[in-house]
């Protein structure tokens, strides 16, 4: 026996052996053969290292460059070096003599580049790269982002049986090329869990999950699911939950910064945001009034209140600050702000000198700055005084509006739907008839059908009933009394040009007055255009096919939004030194398709979530664990505006309503006046239903951050920012453990739950179900059980203490030790890794 | 909490390997808090791969006097101000600095010369006010540094500018890229820590801004963590109500075993560090605690920081708590004295101002060195920028107030590898510029070095220096630039270094 086993042992290990060599043998060869064919590619393998290591002396800024010799085009790289005549930086195809090559392998200290006391070291892989690069004739390219976006075809067929939808394709691309597989998919309640906190920052509820169940058993699963999204699509709550990452990019706050940091109004610039994401507004209407609302023809008030976009700077009202210092800080702020959220890199590391690694000289950043120097505007002081300033309520009209314009919503889904259903008839009316299938990619193709379908649409009578209907939730919501009027600041253009003048070392006392500058884009991305001679011209530049960057920068956010990561994943830098695209050829078809469905939001989220590559499971293995290629699905924490806004919902306490004025939640006592100036720091909460609005409402204090949110890696709002942050900190334990709001949620949550069930166990299901949207497992359910004995006995040796921990959520007399125990499982539950992650 | 688990170790074995796969692979999330046992945390900062320069301090304490101390009628004394008293400063000196809106629109600049005494104190024969009697009395422990300069001229820009490198938000704070490049050092406690007082000068006027101890761009664990003058030392610390520690603990072991089982199921590293830092904020719940408690201080402890000591959120409280937090391994404490600002009636105001810092700041000094710690501690002392030598508002004979003036001002140094009993650098007889040994103005601006004068990027670099970190070296790259904390400037001060 022992024998056989030995003996089989042995022709397994000698099998074993076999295989391995053999596999060996075939890596080795296919890397010599990869190697053999790798063509080295300029963008993608040799600009990251020149830009790293070799630009910041040898690069573009003619200020800090050494040895008068330059690497970032190939006209200096491969002049007669200044100091060594005969001498060649780079000789294409011929590495052994091109001083660059034998400079980084040289022995010499003195030779050696990088020089041996800087922070940067080439790896044997980086200098391999540089070489055979020059071997292959050192071919330079301009930087992948600065060209326009190409639609390409993916190899993989759209019948693939993984695909369902034109974003997949490409991920599979990606896949067979390394030879990955995509993870098996999630099952549907995690799925309806992740779409419902990506689309809407809430958890689905225990009937949305059932209604979700049953429809899958009577519809194809694409169907249920679409509905899914359709519905979360329609909700007033998208507009709310996608307005957070814009009001942090667009710094956004309700106070003016600096050291007085006094209250401002601008908040019905929010009500805009909402609005526009709930309505659907195109993402170049979105822009276009943002940017230059006010210099459109008749302008209306919400276009007006659009452009506050460009005056969230703050604004210095610290007695003794000098207006002219002030205004060019405004103003570049603007240059920041609008640089950084359209052109993906930021302008003001050029103000003081020429940029070290992307192509933009001093000179542009204030040229640029041109298009926002000249509304007459109050540089310090107050926010509220600074004019230009323009009065207006609540984009919203009152306290119903919520229900109001889910109703519209609804409304015009069904409409949109009725449309959908008309438009494949005109299709197929049309293909049967006067078009020829080669014509069907043709943009006029599909806005001839619209036109028809739009038509045919009016002559419709129950269409007419429904448009009908909407007019009148509208007419309901405007004849509401206006609450309290705000005092916004807003860009009202004045006539003529400011003069402008390059600031030396970007001093506000030192302009160059010897060169009046004139206005104008960046000749990187404006090419030998014809310059934008107005802010408007400006904003319809940036959104026209001409400018080869916006599409893209808006769509990698995007992408960042739903899979935590963007595809290029330094989203706020699309400069030299960003990360290379992980999936160009899809970055560049998305940014192409949301530019021809005519900038639709919804529909490129619609896209997104209806993915194959979406809907996989999460679970990590050692092969996908930073996920670059997306062989799983999404795994990340929670911002702490949703994390809030979950237990506030599932609690029931949260108070929907859209709009208005910010308001003040709990918030540890004396946290202002611990550090603000005594002007501005007294923190009144607010009272009743608006202790319990959702976050993004929250007052937001510069110099003191909600607490919750900048625990939660919340950027502070003082300046712009694109980028999320995800940490990981003890401080946000102590959040979940300790803050009042989670305490009076869990409290609250158990005893809604309470009325619906009749025994403990039901009860321990409901409230996971309510607190985290999906049904608990097996293991769960044994661990809620477990707890729910510990704490009840507990609570029944401790019934004082118990008492105290429930006091003011419950009236006295409504205690017992199984809701105590129950509302300790419900705070358990909040404080999980589950809760706060987006899985 | 789960000491000795087998469990714990299988998942801190896989988690490790995760955790780092994913730094050779740069995402580094595992958020260590500025509060991470320091294994973890030396690993995560030999991958930075710094070149270090041999340190002479391990921890620091900055003493941060916010509104910008008169350096007039503290530390640089002018005779020849008394002596011009009330006149002109334009029949003297041509008028090149920028002055804030306050007083640009005066008629008149008269030199205000001080009313305090000033006396050569210890063996270094430095040149102290009456006004701070316990700080003549370190005389010969502290470094003074004449010749600081800076460029802003409002405080919120100063302020930033000094503890971010950059005067407009955004940048990280020097604690956090001391805790970004150098990890900590204990295993309880954050890395960083601020903490805030308000002073008798100008008690409702001078405000702070958390971005001051913020991370900026690096990960949200390099911020300080701010310990509050009243309610719960650290946010959220504080158990609610009714719920006993021991009822605590149990909820914890049901949370981390219900995390557990998610870990085993979704093999998420991040899961492991969430379970890690629940330990973590269940410790801190102690030992913040037990940290603010001064009751185990001897009585010629307490006594020797002032009566102030008891009174909590106090700048004298604050002292003796950088020192306890430096006992534990806090690699930096920063704290802020609020209330500088003498504009008007200086004479009056800052005389309360300077005996709510004067004691204790000495104290401070002598409490470390009785202890050894002077020599592992670097501690500083100082505001944004110096004050006007000309009156704002009329002069009397008993009254006048400063402006701001960024042109000249005085900080002092003392401790682990800073030379003590030394002053460093002068200004002119007007206490308007800074001047060379031998007299001479000199101009400087940051794009212009010179030995002669300290510039803000100076300073930075020369703490980072004592800490062991080449400033030019510790880089982060955000927006496609490698930013540090001293931009594109900054020279080690090294006159000031033993």
């Amino acid at each position: 026996m022992s024998h056989i086993i030995f003996k089989t042992k042995k022709v397994i290990f000698l099998f074993l052996g076999l295989v391995i060599l053999a596999l060996l043998a075939i890596f080795f060869t296919q890397e010599k053969a990869n190697k053999k064919v790798k063509k080295i590619d300029y963008n993608k393998d040799v600009r990251p290292i020149f830009s790293k290591t070799c630009f910041h002396c040898h690069g573009s800024d003619k200020g800090t460059r050494e040895a008068d010799f330059a690497l970032h085009t190939f006209e200096y790289a491969t002049q007669e070096l200044k100091n060594e005549a005969g001498k060649y930086g780079i000789i294409p195809g011929d590495p052994e003599n091109s001083a660059i090559i034998q400079r980084i392998y040289s022995e010499d200290p003195d030779e050696l580049m990088p020089p041996i006391e800087s922070v940067h070291k080439l790896t044997d892989e980086q200098k391999e790269i540089l070489t055979e690069w020059v071997k292959q004739g050192a071919e330079y390219k301009e930087h992948w982002a600065f060209i326009y976006p190409q639609k390409t075809t993916p190899e993989t067929e759209a019948q693939d049986p993984w695909v369902t939808n034109d974003i997949d394709r490409f991920i599979k691309d990606k896949h067979q090329e390394l030879g990955l597989s995509p993870s098996q998919e999630a099952d549907m309640g995690t799925w309806l869990r992740r779409v419902t906190l990506s689309l809407t920052g809430l958890q689905p509820t225990p009937q949305e999950i059932k209604d979700f169940n049953e429809a899958l058993t009577t519809s194809p699963k694409l169907q249920a699911k679409e509905a899914v999204v359709d519905r979360l699509l329609a909700s007033p709550r998208y507009g709310e939950n996608m307005a957070i990452s814009w009001i942090h990019a667009a710094r956004f706050a309700d106070t003016d910064g600096y050291q007085n940091d006094g209250h401002r109004e601008n908040w019905p610039w929010r009500d805009y945001v909402i609005k526009a994401f709930n309505e659907n507004k195109s993402f170049e209407q979105f822009t276009i009034e943002q940017i230059a609302g006010d210099m459109l023809e008749n302008p209306t008030h919400e276009q007006l209140i659009a452009t506050s976009f460009n005056r969230h700077h703050r604004q210095n009202a610290e007695l003794g600050a000098l207006p002219e210092e002030y205004l060019v800080e405004n103003v570049l702020d603007r240059v920041e702000t609008v640089g950084s959220i359209y052109f993906g890199f930021t302008m003001s590391c050029a103000r003081c000198h020429d940029h070290k690694y992307d192509p933009l000289s001093q000179k542009e950043v204030f040229q640029f700055s041109s298009y926002f120097n000249n509304i007459d505007e109050i540089p310090t002081g107050r926010g509220i005084q600074a004019e230009p300033i323009l009065h207006s309520p609540s984009l919203f009209a009152n306290e119903e509006n919520f229900k109001l314009v889910a109703k519209k919503s609804a409304l015009r889904r069904e409409v949109e739907t009725k449309l959908e259903t008309e438009l494949e008839e005109i299709r197929k009316e049309l293909r049967l008839t006067t078009i020829r299938n080669d014509d069907e990619n043709d943009g006029r193709y599909e806005r001839r059908i619209t036109r028809l379908a739009k038509k045919k649409l009016v002559k419709s009578d129950e269409l007419q009933k429904l448009e009908k209907e909407l007019d009148q939730a509208a007419k309901l919501a405007n004849r509401q009394p206006r609450p309290h009027s705000a005092k916004v600041m807003v860009m009202k253009e004045a006539p003529g040009i400011a003069p402008t003048y390059l600031l030396q070392r970007g001093a506000y006392d030192a302009p160059d007055k010897s060169e009046e500058l004139t206005r104008t884009v960046p000749k990187i991305l404006l090419g030998n255009q014809e310059p934008p001679k107005d802010r408007l011209e400006l904003a319809q530049w940036i959104m026209s096919d001409k400018n080869p960057i916006t599409a893209r920068v808006i769509v990698n956010r995007m992408w960042q939004h739903f899979f935590g990561t963007g595809i290029v994943s330094t989203v706020e830098d699309f400069g030299s030194r960003a990360e290379f695209p992980t999936h160009p050829e899809l970055l560049d078809w998305l940014a192409i398709n949301f530019k021809e469905s005519g900038w639709d939001m919804k529909a490129m989220n619609k896209l997104i979530v209806l993915s194959s590559t979406f809907a996989q499971s999460s679970k990590l293995t050692e092969a996908n664990v930073d996920n670059k290629w997306l062989t799983r699905g999404p795994r990340f924490r929670l911002n702490g505006y949703v994390i809030r806004d979950q237990a506030l919902h599932a609690s029931g306490l949260l108070y929907e309503k859209l709009g208005g004025p910010s308001v003040k939640p709990y918030q540890p006592e004396k946290l202002w006046q611990s550090v603000a100036g005594s002007l501005s720091n007294t923190y009144e909460e607010s009272k009743g239903k608006d202790l319990y609005r959702r976050s993004l409402y929250t007052y937001w204090k510069r110099a003191v951050n909600p607490p919750r949110q900048q625990i939660f890696d919340a950027h502070s709002r003082e300046v712009t920012s694109v980028t999320v942050q995800r940490t990981n900190t003890p401080l946000q334990s102590l959040v979940l453990l300790n803050d009042k709001t989670f305490i009076e949620a869990a409290v609250h949550l158990t005893t809604k739950v309470s009325k619906t069930v009749s025994n403990s166990d039901e009860a321990l299901k409901a409230i996971y179900k309510t607190a985290i949207g999906k049904e608990p497992n097996e293991t769960m359910l044994n661990l809620l059980k477990e707890s729910y004995s510990i704490y009840e006995n507990d609570a029944k040796l401790n019934q004082e203490d118990a008492k105290l921990f429930l006091k003011g959520y419950i009236e006295e007399n409504q205690y017992n030790d199984q809701l105590v125990a129950l509302a300790m499982v419900a705070h358990t539950i909040f404080n999980l890794d589950e809760f706060i992650t987006y899985e | 909490m789960m000491n000795n688990n087998p469990l714990e170790e299988e998942l801190l074995m896989y988690s490790r390997r995760h955790f780092f796969g994913k730094m050779a692979k740069g995402v580094g999330a595992m958020a260590l808090g500025g509060m991470v046992t320091k294994d973890l945390f030396a690993k995560e900062v030999a991958e930075r791969k710094l070149k270090q320069v041999a340190p002479t301090a391990k921890n620091v304490i900055y003493l941060f006097q916010s509104g910008g101390p008169s350096q007039h009628d503290l530390f640089d004394h002018k005779p020849k101000l008394q002596e011009l008293n009330g006149e002109d400063l334009r029949d003297h000196i041509q008028m090149t600095q920028r002055i804030t809106g306050m007083s640009v629109g005066q008629s008149k600049f008269p030199f205000a010369g001080t009313v305090f005494d000033f006396k050569k104190h210890g063996e270094s024969q430095a040149e102290i006010s009456e006004l701070l009697p316990h700080i003549a009395g370190i005389a010969d422990e502290i470094c003074i540094v004449k010749n600081m300069y800076t460029e802003a001229i409002n405080h919120d820009p100063a302020i930033t500018f000094f503890q971010t490198g950059s005067e407009i938000p955004g940048r990280p704070s020097m604690g956090s890229w001391m805790s970004y490049g150098l990890g900590s050092l204990n295993e309880n406690l954050p890395t960083f820590v601020s903490m805030v007082s308000r002073g008798s000068g100008r008690p409702n006027c001078q405000p702070l801004y958390d971005r001051l101890w913020g991370s900026g761009f690096l990960p949200t664990q390099y911020s300080g963590v701010k310990f509050m003058p009243t309610g719960d030392p650290v946010l959220y610390l504080k158990n609610p109500e009714g719920l006993r520690p021991s009822l605590r603990k149990k909820m914890l072991d049901q949370v981390n075993l219900m995390n557990e089982a998610k870990l085993k199921e979704f093999g998420d590293p991040e899961i492991f560090t969430r379970i890690k830092q629940y330990e973590l904020a269940y410790k801190m719940q102690t030992s913040v605690p037990e940290l603010s408690d001064l009751s185990d201080e001897p009585q010629h402890i307490l006594d020797m920081y002032g009566p102030d000591v008891h009174r909590r959120g106090s700048y004298a409280f604050n002292c003796i708590m950088a020192r306890r937090l430096v006992e534990r391994g806090v690699r930096f404490t920063q704290l802020y004295h609020m209330g500088w600002d003498q504009h008007a009636t200086l004479p009056k105001d800052i005389v309360g101002q300077c005996k709510d810092i004067d004691q204790p700041s000495a104290a401070l000094i002598k409490d470390l060195k009785q202890r050894g710690l002077l020599d592992d501690t670097l501690v500083i002392w100082g505001g944004e920028f110096g004050r006007t030598a000309y009156s704002q508002g009329a002069l009397t004979k008993t009254n006048y107030g400063r402006d701001h003036h960024p042109k000249c001002f005085t900080k002092w140094l003392a401790g682990g590898g800073i030379k003590p009993g030394m002053t460093y650098g002068q200004t002119d007889d007007f206490g308007y510029g800074i001047v060379d040994a031998d007299g001479n103005p000199v101009n400087p601006d940051k794009h212009h070095y010179t030995p002669d004068a300290v510039h803000v990027h100076d300073l930075q670099a020369t703490i980072m220096h004592i800490m062991g970190i080449d400033h030019t070296q510790l880089t982060y790259q955000h927006q496609g630039r490698d930013f540090r904390l001293t931009d594109v400037h900054g020279k080690v001060v090294k006159g000031i270094l033993s």
